[in-house]
């Protein structure tokens, strides 16, 4: 699979945006191999200098070189580190511009494989904005594959970002597997309800409109906590499971409140369709 | 032994608030912490420069590099400790825990003075949390501290001052939240649609009812629905509004009346998405609409 750049926005015109860095799992691989390469190689340089001049073979200047060759090192992490709010930044003002710097960071070598899967990170935010839902669940898959330490933190985001574009691009099987690791992993108040909104969807997409409506009253108070458009996108979703499971004044009741919280377009979409709620 | 009674919870006083954040005003990390790795940069150099004993020119430089990275280290564990305080304490807002969130917050804001950005969301927390408590007064003056102490033109400056300006309408300063939302006429226009804009005009409602305008409020009956679908279920103090504003125009009272009917109506979309008990907690003056007329039932259903 290719990523490659997507103006969307005005600024495409008046600043030509820089030619992605095409994407695969395969590059993915090859690049942390490549860092890790060359970083273990400046390492041991490192090490042999420092060496060297503890054993008096060369004099102080080995230091300073091994110094210097060791902050040249942190400065190209440093470097991209600081571009990483940026980006979040610009997601959704300006997804040019934050293409052009993702593609900026991922050439630069070599980095450390938490700072180059957190630029990854980025580009999943950024197609996942874009409603490129087929990469975004290619890039979530392939970063949590590598199974650094690192994504302990990042892991919630990807496996959220994971189960939402598999449902929407109909991969069942693929939603399933995000949920389940959701499941067995430490989530905070706002990722625990994101999840919740997608084990409704997926329920309703397999056709498990019963489990969907398991524990109606708990699902309601934590859905009227989540933000407006998706509360009245799964009152549609459940007013739909209501009526399928023969229900009708719990249907009638969802629609209801449904008709308050949903524009009249936004709730023909989500009675007639079984997937398309963004969480 | 038995355990003390919990004592109940009573709300700081707008002077208690006024001191503690005067107390405790934003600072941001000290200097010499900041400076401190350049300077055991420099130390390290004017070292390799000065010792001429090899193997004690590099103890002094491992002890130096060593001791960069436990400070860094510590700096980096207290920010995390201290942003999942405040994560913590968001939490309990938006669980309507409102109490426990007031307490954390306030705990907390000691240790954030060294964040600006931490301690901007604790001042924001303690004032959104005192207003959601009842104690309007001292939500004003948590709102007004975070208003001044904001930069020009930050993005949640509107949000902040639609609020103040809700609470001064709950607090009776009506002159000025009427002079508030008239400033901000200008400034929500580019929101249209958004939550920001809704609850604009949900604090507009407030003020035709509290200033007894029930004729100007029912004008814009027809499009209520609409411009308060931003904010979720919460739009549902809005249709409580609209109720009362209809069952107090001229008439109402008579058996058979149109706007009668139109009070009944709205007082049920209201009940329909949020509790009677949420609705009198924040319009006391509603509860004769509450007395009077059964709305549609929040629960679902069995």
């Amino acid at each position: 699979m290719t990523i490659g750049p997507t103006p969307t926005s005005a600024a495409a015109t008046a600043r030509p945006p820089k030619q992605a860095v095409p994407f695969t799992a395969r590059d993915v691989v090859r690049q942390l191999r490549w860092d890790a390469l060359l970083r273990n190689t400046a390492t041991t340089v490192v090490i042999l200098l420092l060496i060297a001049s503890m054993a008096d073979l060369l004099n102080s200047a080995a230091m300073v070189v091994a110094i210097a060759v060791w902050m040249g090192l942190s400065m190209v992490d440093a470097t991209v580190l600081r571009l990483v709010p940026r980006i979040g930044a610009l997601l959704e003002r300006d997804p040019v511009l934050a293409e052009s710097l993702i593609t900026d960071a991922l050439r630069r070598r070599p980095l450390q494989p938490t700072v180059r899967l957190t630029i990854y990170h980025r580009l999943a935010l950024l197609r996942h904005t874009q409603r490129r839902f087929a990469e975004t669940a290619a890039i979530c898959r392939v970063v949590l594959e590598q199974n650094a330490r690192w994504y302990r933190r990042f892991e919630p985001s990807l496996l959220l970002m994971l189960t939402d574009a598999s449902l929407e691009c109909h991969d069942l099987l693929g939603a399933y597997t995000g949920l389940a690791r959701l499941h067995v992993s430490k989530l905070g108040l706002v990722e625990s309800l994101q999840r919740l909104a997608l084990q409704v969807r997926y329920d309703i997409a397999c056709g498990h409109d019963a489990q969907a409506l398991d524990g109606v009253d708990r699902k309601i108070g934590l859905i009227e906590l989540m933000p407006p458009p998706t509360c009245g996108a799964l009152h549609a979703m459940l007013a739909g499971a209501a009526q399928r499971t023969g229900r009708p004044e719990l249907a009638d009741w969802f629609q209801r409140r449904a008709q308050l919280l949903c524009t009249p377009a936004e709730l023909d979409t989500y009675l007639s369709s079984r997937v398309h709620v963004t969480a | 032994m038995p355990h003390p009674k919990p004592k109940p919870f009573a709300p700081p006083k707008p002077e208690q608030v006024r001191k503690y954040l005067r107390r405790h005003p934003p600072t941001g990390a000290p200097r010499w912490l900041s400076l401190m790795p350049m300077f055991s940069l420099g130390l390290l150099l004017v070292l390799l420069l000065m010792v001429q004993e090899t193997a004690l020119l590099l103890v002094m430089a491992w002890l130096i590099l060593g001791g960069l990275f436990a400070l860094l280290g510590w700096r980096v564990r207290q920010m995390q400790e201290l942003e999942a305080r405040v994560n913590h304490a968001s939490d309990l807002a938006v669980l309507n825990r409102f109490p426990e969130s007031l307490r954390l917050a306030w705990r907390t804001l000691p240790v954030a003075t060294r964040s600006p950005e931490m301690h901007g969301r604790l001042v924001a927390l303690i004032a959104h949390d005192l207003d959601q408590a009842g104690a309007c007064e001292s939500a004003i003056t948590a709102y007004t501290y975070l208003l001044d102490n904001m930069p020009p033109n930050h993005p949640s400056a509107v949000q902040v001052k639609i609020h103040r300006a809700m609470a001064q309408l709950t607090n009776d300063q009506l002159t000025d939240a009427d002079d508030a939302l008239r400033r901000l006429r200008g400034a929500i226009e580019p929101y249209k649609g958004s939550p920001l804009a809704a609850l604009y005009r949900l604090a507009n409602l407030i003020q035709q009812v509290r200033t007894l305008h029930f004729e100007d409020a029912v004008t814009h009956a027809p499009t209520l629905v609409d411009e308060l679908r931003p904010l979720g279920v919460s739009a549902g103090l809005g249709h409580a509004l609209m109720a009362w504003s209809y069952r107090n125009l001229p008439g109402a009272a008579e058996p058979g009346s149109p706007f009668r009917a139109e009070a009944d109506s709205w007082w049920g979309r209201a009940t329909l998405l949020l509790p009677v008990e949420t609705i009198l907690r924040r319009f006391k003056e509603l509860t004769p609409m509450a007395e009077t007329t059964t709305g549609d039932p929040t629960q679902a259903p069995a």
